[in-house]
């Protein structure tokens, strides 16, 4: 019987394990902008991945140090120690003025500052990170450390809670759920930045398979500090009255973030991350539409948490009009699959794979990938093992085979790119936008290609483009000669004929779409990579940059032994709880 | 103070189109650097030298730029010697240490780049005239790999590289675009306010 771990043949490999399944949706559908700003947190999010993980090998998370004074400036250290390593993330807390708090990445100073850390931290190690983690870009952190990031106070909601706790009270559910955190982080370095350890130094541990999981253990650890940080300041408020908050009120709390276009390229810059990522959930889908029958306990786990997520959706408030349009639709569209959930029956003959196809017809581009994720969560055996191959080895310059002839060359990039055939790139709008990264900020930006004069230094995040000038060149070149003869000729050309080489190999390592359009709209990006992210409450504050929730409802270190990670994800229904 | 490799080749790529070269030979420069300082030679310091020499040849005296040749020997398109003890002239060649992370990628790995002006070239003590400046260079086939495997394991910058650092960080400075009050307005969050 399959136990839903990958076997290592499959490994890195999705859908070449022993489970039967559909055939894969094809790029064509996937890769699209539209469907991949439309993707949902699932099993397979990078946060819940982390959670399952943590709680089956017992791991423990202690607080060595909290030496915060009664203004609340100090350190704080949270220790989680698993079977085989320990790491602790070390937690200063400012003290900010009002007009000091930015979250835009120029910022100089933040309410608190993190990192962390490979093991147990000493003193001396504190000492030395005093000197740097609170200058974040501006300091240097070393190869004992993972991450480094920083976070702001809502403002708003950090004093109500303070108030409410040092008064005795409870603070006020609805609030709590409108903003959703008492702190966002506006940056979560890891893999190398700033001097910290390279990927290469952590990722063949086992509790870091998959992605981004340091990052994920410090966002779930700064959660933790935000609770501490604010009952501390209630108990220096008032003492003798100051309460603990309410687990169920404080589950409700999360970690918020703000994103901007800095996460934008990543997307284009690492295909095979991205193809490993998309393959994995594509390869998940495709198990559970081969699914032959539903049980009774499976439909029914269905049927509740489908109308969980329903009252997510409910509580899912955007200014953005964008948005706030595909939301409403997104609540018709759980009316439509409640309903349709209410009608499956153990008697249906491969149920999953009709309610996935009936669903493409009549959902939203919103409603099919919610659909697409809440259809995971009764098949944990078949989805759970795809996070282990959640991962690439990515070389910093591929080798390009320069053998292959010219022709071939042309032939493949005609196929590879075939969805370039409807883009005019001599067309203003088609090269509308520039991608460059800005001296101010020292971040990738999008600026307007005719109104600003960015050109010189764009870059290369355009394959689409890229891809037809090169078929131009090649055109015009004897197909007999060998790629490395026209790379010679054209070392212009070099970076998409090595990104050729790479896609080519793999299904979902290239977004099918114009991302230089005056149509692109760039939080599509954000919102695909944030949602691998296992991020909630997406809230479009422009069509460049947005606020989402991290570990809303998740347990706390002290709830990870008697509470189900998984099953938090989706509000309770009896805690109907209105917003805003 | 160290630098991890990752961050080390992020930066070489900027350099080195900050310096004028395009992108894929940018990356390529990049994963040169990388591949020298996991076998701990010094790949920032070849940058640096190929980078401020490149475009300031005087007349009579030009070099090929080691980039250039590399990716040549590494697509296929330039010759090597094929049998044990052939040798093959280059002429000069700029900061030649570059050569190395190419060569290596030729099956099976056993091509070598020499440079007898310079003296030994054992693998710790590179002639400074290997990273900086130019030297008449000559391929030749050996047995056995010019760099040994085993050295590959190297994880950090060590801070000694700081000038280095410095150095590509100001090529790396020519890739930014300069902002403008259009650019300004259109970033993260700009315009509200973050105290919510």
């Amino acid at each position: 019987m399959p136990d839903g771990r990958e076997t290592p043949a499959s490994r890195n490999r999705p859908g070449t394990g022993a489970f039967r399944q559909a055939p894969l949706r094809p790029p064509q559908t996937v890769m699209r902008l539209a469907r991949m700003g439309a993707f949902h947190q699932s099993r397979l999010s990078f946060m819940r991945v982390l959670l399952r993980r943590l709680k089956a090998e017992g791991w423990v998370v202690d607080r060595p140090v909290f030496d915060i004074n009664e203004s609340g400036v100090g350190v704080a250290t949270y220790r989680a120690r698993g079977p085989q390593a320990t790491y602790t993330l070390v937690a200063f807390a400012h003290q900010l003025d009002d007009d000091q708090r930015s979250d835009r990445v120029i910022a100089e100073a933040w309410d608190a500052t993190f990192t962390l850390c490979d093991g147990e931290v000493d003193r001396a190690q504190i000492d030395r990170l005093a000197g740097n983690v609170p200058k974040q870009e501006a300091g240097r952190i070393s190869e004992n450390e993972l991450v480094l990031s920083r976070a702001n106070k809502s403002v708003r909601l950090f004093s109500h809670v303070v108030d409410s706790l040092a008064a005795g009270d409870q603070p006020n559910p609805e609030m709590i759920e409108s903003v959703g955190y008492l702190f966002r982080t506006t940056a979560v370095y890891g893999a190398g930045k700033f001097g910290a350890a390279d990927r290469a130094q952590w990722s063949t541990r086992p509790e870091f398979t998959g992605s981004f999981q340091p990052e994920m253990l410090a966002v779930w650890l700064i959660r933790a500090f935000s609770i501490d940080i604010v009952e501390h300041a209630a108990r220096m408020k008032s003492p003798a009255t100051a309460v603990a908050m309410d687990p169920d009120i404080r589950r409700r709390l999360g970690i918020g973030n703000s994103t901007g276009l800095g996460m934008a390229p990543f997307l284009i810059n690492h295909p095979r991350l991205i193809n490993s990522w998309i393959a994995a959930r594509e390869t998940a889908l495709a198990r559970v539409r081969a699914v032959p029958a539903a049980t009774p306990s499976q439909i029914e786990m269905f049927r509740q948490l489908v109308r969980r997520a329903a009252r997510n959706a409910n509580d899912w408030h955007v200014a953005d009009e964008r948005q706030a349009g595909r939301v409403e639709r997104l609540r018709a569209d759980f009316d439509w699959i409640m309903a349709r959930a209410d009608l499956l029956s153990p008697e249906d003959e491969l149920p999953w794979d009709a309610l996935y196809r009936a669903g493409e017809a009549a959902l939203s581009l919103e409603g099919q990938e919610a659909l697409v994720s809440l259809m995971f969560e009764p098949h944990a055996e078949l989805v759970d093992g795809l996070a282990a191959c959640m991962h690439a080895e990515e070389d910093v310059a591929h080798r390009i085979d320069g053998a292959v002839r010219a022709g071939d060359v042309l032939a493949a990039l005609e196929s590879q790119y075939d969805w370039t055939d409807g883009i005019d790139y001599d067309s203003p709008d088609a090269q509308a936008r520039v991608w460059y990264v800005s001296e101010e900020k020292l971040e990738p930006r999008l600026g307007e290609r005719h109104e600003e004069p960015l050109e010189p230094y764009e870059q290369p995040l355009c394959p689409g483009r890229d891809a037809v000038r090169m078929r131009r060149d090649l055109a015009g070149f004897d197909p007999a000669d060998s790629l490395g003869a026209f790379l010679l000729r054209h070392p212009e050309h070099r970076h998409m004929a090595r990104r050729l080489q790479i896609v080519g190999n793999i299904e979902f390592g290239e977004i099918r779409d114009n991302t230089i359009g005056a149509g692109m709209i760039p939080i599509d990006l954000l919102r695909c990579k944030l949602s691998f992210f296992g991020a909630t409450k997406f809230d479009p504050r422009s069509d460049r940059w947005l606020r989402i929730t991290m570990y809303q409802g998740a347990p706390f270190p002290d709830e990870l032994a008697t509470l189900d990670p998984d099953d938090l994800v989706y509000p309770p229904l009896e805690e109907a709880v209105a917003t805003r | 103070m160290s630098w991890s490799l990752g961050e080390t080749a992020a930066l070489a790529l900027k350099a080195a189109r900050g310096a004028g070269l395009s992108w894929g030979l940018a990356e390529e420069a990049a994963g040169a650097v990388f591949w020298l300082h996991q076998r701990g030679l010094p790949g920032v310091s070849a940058l640096c030298g190929y980078l401020d020499a490149c475009g300031h040849d005087r007349p009579g005296e030009e070099a090929l730029c080691p980039l250039v040749l590399g990716t040549a020997l590494s697509d296929g398109t330039h010759p090597v010697p094929d049998t044990v003890g052939d040798q093959l002239d280059l002429g000069p060649v700029r900061s030649p240490l570059l050569l190395l992370p190419f060569l290596a990628t030729i099956p099976p790995g056993t091509v070598w780049v020499v440079a007898p002006g310079l003296g030994d070239n054992t693998p710790d003590e590179w002639h400074s005239g290997w990273l900086r400046g130019s030297a008449p260079c000559q391929l030749r086939r050996g047995t056995n790999s010019q760099i040994d495997p085993g050295r590959a394991g190297q994880t950090r910058l060590p801070d000694h590289f700081a000038c280095c650092i410095d150095r590509l960080t100001v090529y790396a400075h020519r890739t930014y675009a300069p902002a403008t009050s259009q650019s300004r307005l259109a970033g993260a969050g700009a315009g509200l306010t973050d105290n919510d």
